[in-house]
């Protein structure tokens, strides 16, 4: 068996702690928060939720048919948007990019903004039933030109929602209906929603 | 209780705990020996140092612990750094998204076994398949399903599965994988030339249950011309077939109606195990078990076997028995039924007159055994046309395995049971057998067969080289294999056609007499193969030139167009709405309401000289008893890593088979378990470790067959030995067992991975049984837990939960119920994401699973009676385990669960060693590494995959919970008692576990748990468990566990010295 000389053990614990130092100020001089908060990359195709949803005033759940009856909001299939794009501009390169696409039975890859944990499980139907807004948790997509993720999405966000203290009005209202004490400012009062672990984490 | 340490460590006061898990707990030595000492100490059987050092040896890697430690802490700094902006990750969404389809909800089809013809509901989350569940619909299957169905789930994404089809040159040469039109062309072109030389076209396949397929192999043969069918399957009950034939003149299987038998006897029948149809048996044995209103009221089952099967452990009173003695047990009850006036056919006289009870059961070695063969005879008197008689399985399919069948139709028939409780009017004819076999494999000796199509059977596996199947197969021109891979079989073939698994195909069954099922496909292909009856379309168009459709759907829609209109009287118009109906429903039963489809068929007196004479067997020697196993089975699935790591019901041994061999017979041999024996069955020799099992005969040697796979896949390869070679030919059938074996010690040692001695209640009692006279007088008397231990006013230092509001769940186990058949543990395996971690973690007690069956043994060591008892967490209101995590990983939840937070747990296994009940499993290694590429299908999306160093264990469905809670919650309403089950509840056949809201007092559980019978598991630990087991009652006089006096059970052996 070899072991390792003290020497050695002495190196490996000077280069830890070195690397822990150098390496922690340089991701707080990049990334000042570990959260995604922020993050828009470039997508293969330069959809405008703002075009969409600001300008023509096209609702969420058209394109985004899971948030009423599913966890996923889940990504609109190419054929959406052939809905309208068989007619609508189509002599714009992308259009005619998703055109290809659809044609050929290719899927277009989105990459991915908002992104849980594979350990979390976020039931968008239920929040959406109890009246939390897209924007809420989104931000205003509307104005968006290049989506990007609005709020942190951190257990900490999360929580302040479920104990009272960032809950939308109109859903403490609805809430308040039956348990009329939520209304009450001094958080003296259990939370307004789930703080169950298993109900997010199995 | 009458045990305690004390105790044990005096020898001279020394008594026997009076439930036991092994017969090394009856000894006082063993309890005197300080390695047990020891090791019973241990919270675990395992150690980390010794864990690691471990590592360090498979490695090759040999470092210190504190300096793996430094390194390690210096590894983390780096990862840290690296991980901080987590991969980009991609949304692929669908080009056209099917209508049905919603990202993140299930959908459920309809779907059948075309091998066992089994309803299945198939779960399936965006196009894949996630779990298999019985179908609710279907009569024989009623939502239930058995652990090897269960487990097709990970066939279905085995990665050693065939990609695409294969030609191959014979005697070990190259093969090639080929495209299906060449490969088309290939097989075509042979079997034309040999149709034009005259030659003979056989088609061997397992046994077809669909009507339909076999239309379409008689237009095949009629295409190829000069063409027959076989079908054979190894473990077929061609010996019941060929007595029904001989005594009813129908070659059928019949259905037995255990719903309707107050009085059962078993002649090593595994009825509630690995019988076909074992689910709707075990429902309807059940069905008659049940105590949970005021019934009070039991069936009895007696059990003569040679191996304690599932139902024998199950059996009221149970007599281990040689292979053969079976026959003689069953002429014993017609001769004292002779004796009480029944009359019996004139050819039955000779035999039954020598068959005295007393005269056999001197023979077999059963105490006062002329006086309980009496009694059954007696009692199946009593119960005239209200019994039943049951015989058949490997196990007792000896030479004369059809005597004994035509022997138990003999007593059906005497006692008006046939047409009561034995059915053999609305079954299909059984057809596979041996003898279909035995002629194939004379007329390909003979050079008569041209070319051999096989599907769905591997005889070269299967079949024991005595019969010669290989080396005739040299003989046959072309041989075309349709398997899923190169099994043994299609290795010495020319074609092997890559087959779809079932669930990627279409296909039908007829399991009844009007009782129709649809299988349909629930996702793509997800190789380049082919379903088998796609593959016979094509070959036919190829060597007529027509086919009669295009595809194996349209052939089967058609089919069912003319049979839909036939059978069920739908109009032509109005098929697709029928079609459309039965693909949702999966099945169509109209044998309601058509009136009483049993009726009693006329005995023929002449099958009867068939029975033997009475001849005593020798009383010396060993006899061999072949079985097969509830996971396992014939070996089919052995590269199914959930079924080798089920632990076998009453062995509770993983991944190996083994030689069962009384405790007696151990004590003789000089051999301890895990000792290696050289059984050499009629010369052959066969090496495997021993398992000492109480319960056998003395002469008695039993040995499983399915193991020792040769061309299976990693997993299946070399697991076990192949015990096919000790099966022997005898007249037209297969006889498993009744061959003489000699033993020789071989000195050598290997262990296998059994887990019952993996956890360990400390002696304390933790098993409820009692005898049904009892219950009667008393039904509190069930619940022999010392009302001075339990500890109901204790004050608690911790918070109390409020559970005035809202749902509180609990859940009940029926003790009575459980057969310990092991379908909760691979329902829970398939739904909870639980890895398999192979035979040396199981070894050292690293096994994965949420559910685990305990089986425990009282009584005698010769005749032990046995109660299986599902542990699971038992979600305790004082759980021992959350006070002592020290990160808060595992909290209560306001509904009363035991959550435990894998992102929170940094694994320093406090709480399983807390955990009284010993149901936390940890994660030593990230055992999902293991699993390769298609096989990552097979994780449920709605349960997280668990990495290393984290602790887990039964959720109680949790993310069925919320599940149902979201429904609920949308609709506006509140879950529904009997809404939301869990998924081993779901599956159990025998409904053993109920589960629910126990603030609801309508709720079956909350019912259940305040009968009589409900207790909790070591309860003096005041834990206050969320789920009551209800205690177990035997339909025997004596009291149960407390020497069993009508069945000669004595109380174990004090003052050994």
């Amino acid at each position: 068996m070899s072991r390792i000389s003290s020497g050695q053990k002495k190196t490996l614990l000077v280069l830890a702690i070195l690397v822990l130092v150098v390496g922690g100020g340089a991701v707080q001089l990049f990334y000042p928060s570990a959260s995604n908060q922020g993050y828009a990359p470039e997508q293969p195709i330069p959809f405008s939720h703002k075009l969409h949803a600001g300008d023509n005033k096209m609702a969420c759940a058209y394109c985004h048919v899971g948030i009423e009856k599913s966890r996923h909001a889940s990504v609109p299939a190419v054929n959406v948007c052939m809905n309208c794009h068989t007619v609508v501009k189509t002599d714009s390169p992308w259009i005619q990019k998703i055109q290809k696409h659809f044609r050929e039975g290719t899927p277009i890859e989105w990459v991915r903004v908002h992104e849980l944990p594979d350990f979390a499980y976020f039931p968008h139907k239920r929040h959406v039933a109890k009246g939390v807004s897209c924007e809420t948790c989104h931000g205003d997509v509307r104005k968006m030109e290049k989506i990007y993720q609005y709020a942190p999405m951190n257990m900490g966000w999360c929580m302040d929602c479920h104990r009272g203290v960032t809950t939308p009005k109109n859903v403490l209202a609805e809430i308040a209906k039956e348990r009329p004490e939520v209304m009450d400012a001094s958080l003296n009062h259990k939370p307004v929603a789930s703080v169950q672990c298993a109900a997010c984490h199995h | 209780m009458e045990t305690n340490t004390e105790q044990k460590n005096n020898s001279t006061e020394f008594q026997a705990p009076r439930h036991w898990v092994g017969v090394e707990e009856l000894n006082a030595s063993y309890w005197q020996d300080s390695q047990t000492k020891e090791k019973r100490g241990q919270e675990f059987f395992d150690k980390p140092i010794e864990a690691l050092s471990n590592i360090e040896k498979s490695d090759g890697f040999a470092i210190a612990r504190r300096d793996f430690l430094t390194i390690m802490g210096a590894s983390m700094a780096l990862g840290t750094v690296a991980c901080v902006r987590r991969p980009v990750h991609k949304i692929i969404p669908y080009v056209v998204k099917p209508e049905e389809v919603t990202p993140g909800v299930a959908n459920f089809y309809a779907s059948t076994n075309p091998f066992t013809g089994s309803g299945v509901v198939v779960r399936v989350r965006e196009g894949r398949p996630v779990k298999l569940e019985g179908n609710e619909l279907h009569p024989l299957s009623n939502g239930k399903l058995m652990a090897a169905e269960q487990a097709e789930l990970l066939s279905l994404y085995d990665p050693e599965r065939l990609k695409a089809p294969v030609s191959r040159v014979r005697g070990g040469g190259s093969a090639t994988t080929m495209d299906w039109a060449k490969f088309d062309a290939a097989v075509v072109e042979k079997l034309k030339k040999v149709a034009a030389a005259g030659g003979s076209i056989r088609l061997l396949t397992g046994e077809v249950k669909s009507d339909t397929t076999r239309k379409l192999i008689g237009e095949f043969l009629a295409a190829v011309g000069n063409g027959a069918h076989v079908e054979f399957e190894a473990l077929a009950m061609d010996d019941m077939a060929q007595a029904q034939e001989l005594s009813y003149g129908s070659s059928v299987i019949p259905a037995f109606r255990f719903d309707k038998a107050d009085y059962v006897v078993s002649l090593g029948a595994d009825f509630l195990g690995t019988w076909p149809n074992s689910v709707e048996y075990s429902q309807a044995w059940v069905s008659k078990r049940k105590l949970n209103g005021k019934d009070s009221d039991l069936s009895k089952m007696v059990a003569f076997e040679s191996i304690m099967s599932v139902t024998g452990a199950n059996a009221d009173e149970r007599y281990p028995v040689r292979p053969g003695d079976e026959l003689k047990i069953a002429l014993a009850i017609a001769n004292v039924l002779a004796s009480k006036g029944v009359s019996l056919p004139a050819d039955a006289q000779a035999a039954v007159a020598g068959h005295k009870p007393e005269v056999v059961a001197q023979e077999i070695g059963m105490k006062d055994g002329g006086e309980k063969i009496r009694k059954v005879a007696e009692e199946l008197l009593k119960n005239r046309g209200k019994s039943v008689v049951v015989a058949g399985g490997p196990a007792s399919k000896t030479a004369a395995a059809v005597a004994l069948q035509v022997a138990a139709n003999m007593l059906n028939s005497a006692l008006g049971n046939e047409g009561a409780t034995v059915d053999g009017t609305s079954v299909p004819a059984a057809r596979a057998g041996f003898s279909g076999l035995q002629k194939l494999i004379l007329d390909m000796r003979e050079g008569r067969v041209g070319a051999l199509v096989i599907w769905g059977a591997n005889p070269v596996y299967t079949v024991t080289p005595a019969a010669g199947f290989k080396e005739a197969l040299e003989k046959v021109g072309t041989v075309v294999t349709v398997a899923d891979r190169e099994n043994e079989t299609a290795l010495l073939g020319d074609f092997v056609a890559a087959e779809n698994h079932w669930l990627e195909s279409w296909g039908d069954a007829h399991a009844r007499k009007h009782l129709y099922s649809l299988q349909q496909p629930v996702l793509h292909p997800l190789n380049d193969t082919r379903s088998f009856q796609d593959s016979l379309l094509a070959w036919t168009k190829g060597v007529s030139g027509k086919a009669s459709a295009e595809s194996w759907h349209d052939y089967l829609k058609d089919e069912w167009k003319d049979l839909s209109a036939k059978e069920f009287g739908v109009a032509g118009g109005n098929f697709e709405k029928f079609w459309e109906t039965t693909l949702r429903d999966g099945v169509v039963d109209t044998s309601k309401g058509r009136g009483a489809s049993v009726s009693a068929r006329s005995f023929r007196g002449n099958s009867c000289a068939k029975l033997p004479k009475y001849q005593a067997a020798e009383s010396e020697g060993y006899v061999l008893a072949l079985y097969s196993k509830m996971g396992i089975g014939d070996g089919r699935q052995a590269n199914n890593a959930w079924l080798q790591e089920l632990p076998d019901p009453v062995s509770t041994i993983t991944w190996d088979n083994y030689v069962n061999i009384a405790p007696a017979t151990a004590t003789k041999l000089g051999v301890k378990q895990d000792d290696v024996l050289e059984i050499i069955a009629d010369g052959v020799p066969f090496e495997l470790p021993v398992n000492i099992q109480p319960g056998m005969h003395p002469q008695t040697v039993a040995v499983a067959v399915g193991y020792g796979r040769r061309a299976v896949g990693k997993v299946g390869d070399g697991t076990g030995v192949d015990m096919y070679p000790a099966v022997k030919v005898s007249g037209e059938i297969l006889a498993f067992s009744g061959q003489s074996a000699r033993l020789r010690r071989t000195g050598r040692m290997y262990k296998l991975a059994m887990t019952q001695w993996h956890s360990s209640s400390e002696d304390r009692p933790i098993i409820n049984d009692i005898s049904l006279a009892e219950y009667k007088k008393d039904a509190g008397a069930a619940n022999h837990t010392d009302p001075h231990l339990r500890l109901k006013e204790v004050p608690s230092i911790w918070p109390v939960h409020d559970y005035s509001k809202g749902y509180q769940w609990g859940m009940t186990i029926d003790l009575n119920s459980c057969t310990g058949c092991g379908a909760c543990v691979i329902a829970c395996q398939a739904e909870n994401n639980i890895p398999v971690v192979g035979r040396d973690n199981v070894r050292i007690s690293r096994e994965m699973h949420w559910m685990r069956i305990d089986r425990y043994y009282s009584g005698s060591p010769e005749q032990p009676s046995v109660v299986f008892q599902p542990m699971l967490c038992q979600h305790c209101e004082n759980a021992p385990c959350e006070t002592v995590c020290p990160v808060l990983a595992t909290v209560h939840s306001e509904d009363g669960l035991n959550q435990q937070v894998y992102n929170r747990c940094v694994g320093t296994r406090y709480c399983a060693n807390n955990c009284p009940y010993k149901v936390r499993r940890f994660n030593f290694f990230d055992h999902w590494k293991s699993y390769e590429g298609t096989l990552n299908m097979v994780w449920n999306p709605e349960v997280t995959v668990r990495s290393r160093g984290i602790m887990e264990k039964c959720t109680f469905c949790v993310q069925r919970i919320r599940d149902s809670r979201d429904k609920s919650v949308l609709e506006g309403r509140h879950i529904r008692d009997g809404e939301l089950k869990t998924a081993c509840q779901q599956t159990c056949p025998t409904d053993a576990i109920a589960f629910g809201n126990i603030n609801d007092k309508f709720a079956e559980v909350s019912k259940l748990r305040s009968h009589p019978r409900a207790f909790k598991v070591l309860e003096v630990l005041n834990t206050q468990p969320r789920i009551s087991y209800m205690s177990k009652v035997r339909n025997v006089a004596a009291p149960a566990g407390h020497g069993h006096g009508d069945q000669g059970h004595e109380a174990p052996a004090k003052g050994h010295s």
